[in-house]
């Protein structure tokens, strides 16, 4: 499949939306999206003869995707210190105020959280990497990805809130 | 596995609706484009135009050489003298490559010597005896792509980078230097055996291939600085550095 144009532009026909929500959501930002969106499907076209099984392909280009994606975050994360309290994470979890609004809405309050905790929230929640995966990929320690997970979840609360009591 | 994280991960693909924006296929199929290899088919039918190109270009050459003497002789004997090809490079690679592709060059006996002697009037005496429109033009086809290609790399030589490191560029260096292999075999090729249809078509494809190649690094040089320009408040002089190609 290898150096098939063709077979490159339905493969990127078939992965390239899902992918760009990835990339988008980690970087918050279109533009940058695009640019990474691009190098990791030339990096996995190049790769292509690497993969031995080509029904694996969708998971192996998400792991390029999200790679390409921490590999720009370490370069430029910046990590606004936050104290947690335990009692706040007790609330975070109450009467599933993610619910209230619709997914598309949640993912826009997603793209839209600060720098750093946006991308720790994105590998934590939906790319389920564990605490200590990323703190070792981003070289921060495990307690600062907790807290700023933690930070992250509470931002979205206090932000739907706004959101729901501004528009009903 | 706490509640939101259930939620999101139940509903992970449903998350979002933003599409990239045709560029980036673009960008994906421009990178993906082979590289030129050089496939070898002998022909005999241009063995004239290689010589022809080769000769010529050693006397266009010889003839920039800012040596006064020699100059002189050249006027005292009235040679006829190589009209200027440089109206426009793009212009000039165009007409090159139409005739190069569609008239065949007047074989003579100088031809079939080689090389030009190395004494500059027979220099100028064999180049002029050769002197036709499709003489001048095959030779200018060298020497045109190699300006543009030297510009670009004095282009990219110049330009500050920021950010990454010289070993990010480490591809884009051996590509350079396949395609440095392959036209130096391509030519090798020519000289020994002669020119085909073929081997025009490869020598400019080689030169195609690498001024595009200059064009995606000066393109990935400028996406990289503008990106850290936006993430930064001010550039580090300290680890800016330069390329050598």
């Amino acid at each position: 499949m290898k150096g098939n144009a063709l077979a490159q532009g339905q493969l990127y026909e078939l992965y390239s939306k899902a992918m760009f929500q990835i990339c988008i959501r980690m970087t918050g930002n279109r533009e940058q999206a695009e640019d990474l969106l691009q190098d990791a499907f030339i990096q996995a076209f190049k790769k292509l003869d690497q993969l031995k099984e080509p029904l694996q392909f969708g998971g192996w280009l998400r792991r390029i995707v999200v790679n390409e994606c921490i590999r720009h975050s370490k370069k430029q994360i910046r990590l606004e210190p936050w104290e947690e309290h335990l009692e706040e994470r007790a609330e975070e979890e109450g009467m599933g105020w993610w619910k209230t609004m619709s997914l598309d809405q949640l993912h826009q309050q997603i793209k839209a959280l600060p720098d750093g905790c946006r991308e720790i929230f994105n590998l934590y929640a939906i790319e389920d990497l564990s605490h200590k995966a990323i703190a070792e990929q981003l070289g921060i320690s495990e307690s600062t990805s907790k807290s700023q997970y933690h930070r992250a979840k509470q931002l979205l609360r206090t932000r739907i809130n706004t959101a729901i009591q501004i528009h009903g | 596995m706490d509640e939101l994280k259930k939620y999101l991960q139940n509903h992970r693909d449903q998350l979002g609706d933003d599409a990239p924006s045709p560029k980036v296929w673009t960008g994906i199929s421009a990178s993906l484009e082979p590289a030129a290899t050089p496939v070898f088919r002998i022909g005999y039918r241009w063995a004239a135009a290689a010589i022809l190109l080769l000769m010529a270009g050693s006397a266009i050459w010889y003839w920039n050489q800012p040596t006064q003497p020699a100059q002189e002789l050249v006027k005292e004997i009235k040679q006829p003298v190589l009209p200027t090809v440089t109206p426009s490079l793009v212009d000039t690679i165009e007409r090159t490559i139409t005739a190069a592709l569609t008239k065949p060059a007047v074989k003579s006996k100088n031809m079939q010597r080689g090389f030009p002697a190395a004494t500059p009037i027979t220099t100028i005496h064999t180049v002029s005896e050769l002197s036709n429109n499709d003489l001048v033009k095959m030779a200018s086809l060298e020497s045109s792509f190699t300006q543009v290609i030297n510009l670009q790399k004095a282009r990219i030589s110049t330009t500050p980078l920021y950010a990454e490191s010289p070993s990010y560029f480490k591809d884009f260096k051996l590509q350079m230097q396949q395609m440095e292999k392959d036209e130096k075999q391509i030519k090798n090729f020519i000289s020994k055996n002669g020119m085909s249809d073929e081997l025009l078509d490869q020598l400019i494809n080689v030169y195609q291939q690498k001024l595009n190649m200059l064009k995606q690094l000066q393109n990935e040089m400028q996406k990289l600085n503008t990106r850290y320009k936006q993430n930064r408040e001010s550039v580090d002089t300290a680890k800016t550095y330069f390329l050598n190609l």
